[in-house]
């Protein structure tokens, strides 16, 4: 069974997503802040795919783009974002998540279809 | 100066029929979204800008037959956009393919270093602790 770990600092959108990519046939590991999914990342435990919100509270999530690109270059990242970084705009997000090694961007709110054909897409690859 | 020399040089082209910057990123977002999303608010609120420029490059860009509605020219006005086979044929010419070519021959220590610089203007300097603390783990 594949692992996606899902991280965002909204409770709502961890237990939405995660339910979503549960019924899809998959494990989820969860973490709402940024130290915790670093962590995560480095024990080595088994992940295939990552989807990070964007902004982890007022920070853009570099630090954890960082660790996995350092730590899990070949594992597939979407990045996902709804605004919230006061005048940065979803573009410079998503630019800024690809140079920082995310393979996808899926603009919040997003449809369950949406999501799950990017993961499948994501994995196959 | 240095820095404003090489993005006018990333967009040669500079007559009143040339493609403007955000005509260009208004086909680079139609190329990379489901079309479900490719609504004139929607585009407006990607690029982070209003919705009447993005409403008259939209304009423009039909009038050139580089997008279009889903359902053609008949259908109703809230229509989801599309890029047409000429606006597709285009991209292949987006004139931020140059500048990505010119980046990627750079040394990768360089190029690391020119992408966190980047990374900071683009988020005004948001991330900059977190930047600076990681840049020298590349």
């Amino acid at each position: 069974m594949k692992t996606v770990l899902v991280i965002d600092d909204d409770p709502e959108i961890i237990e939405v997503v995660s339910q979503m990519v549960a019924a899809h046939g998959f494990k989820t590991i969860t973490a709402t802040d940024e130290a915790s999914a670093i962590e995560i990342v480095n024990n080595g435990q088994q992940i295939d795919l990552a989807i990070v919100d964007f902004w982890i509270g007022t920070e853009p999530a570099l630090k954890l783009l960082n660790a996995i690109k350092l730590h899990r270059a070949s594992m597939p990242v979407m990045v996902m974002s709804g605004g919230g970084g006061g005048d940065i705009s979803l573009e410079v997000a998503h630019t800024v998540s690809l140079v920082s090694g995310a393979t996808q961007f899926i603009q919040k709110p997003f449809k369950r279809d949406d999501l799950l054909s990017k993961i499948d897409q994501l994995l196959t690859e | 100066m240095l820095w404003e020399r090489t993005v006018r040089n990333i967009y040669e082209e500079r007559s009143s029929s040339a493609i403007q910057p955000l005509q260009w990123s208004i086909l680079r977002f139609l190329n990379a979204s489901p079309t479900s999303d490719a609504r004139v608010a929607t585009i407006a609120k990607y690029l982070g800008t209003h919705h009447a420029p993005v409403s008259r490059a939209v304009a423009t860009l039909m009038k050139r037959e580089l997008i279009e509605k889903v359902g053609g020219p008949t259908a109703v006005r809230t229509s989801p956009l599309t890029l047409t086979s000429r606006g597709r044929d285009l991209l292949k010419t987006d004139p931020i393919r140059k500048l990505a070519r010119e980046m990627r021959r750079l040394p990768d220590r360089e190029r690391w270093l020119l992408e966190d610089i980047l990374k900071k203007l683009a988020l005004n300097q948001h991330a900059l602790d977190t930047i600076d603390e990681d840049s020298s783990s590349h």
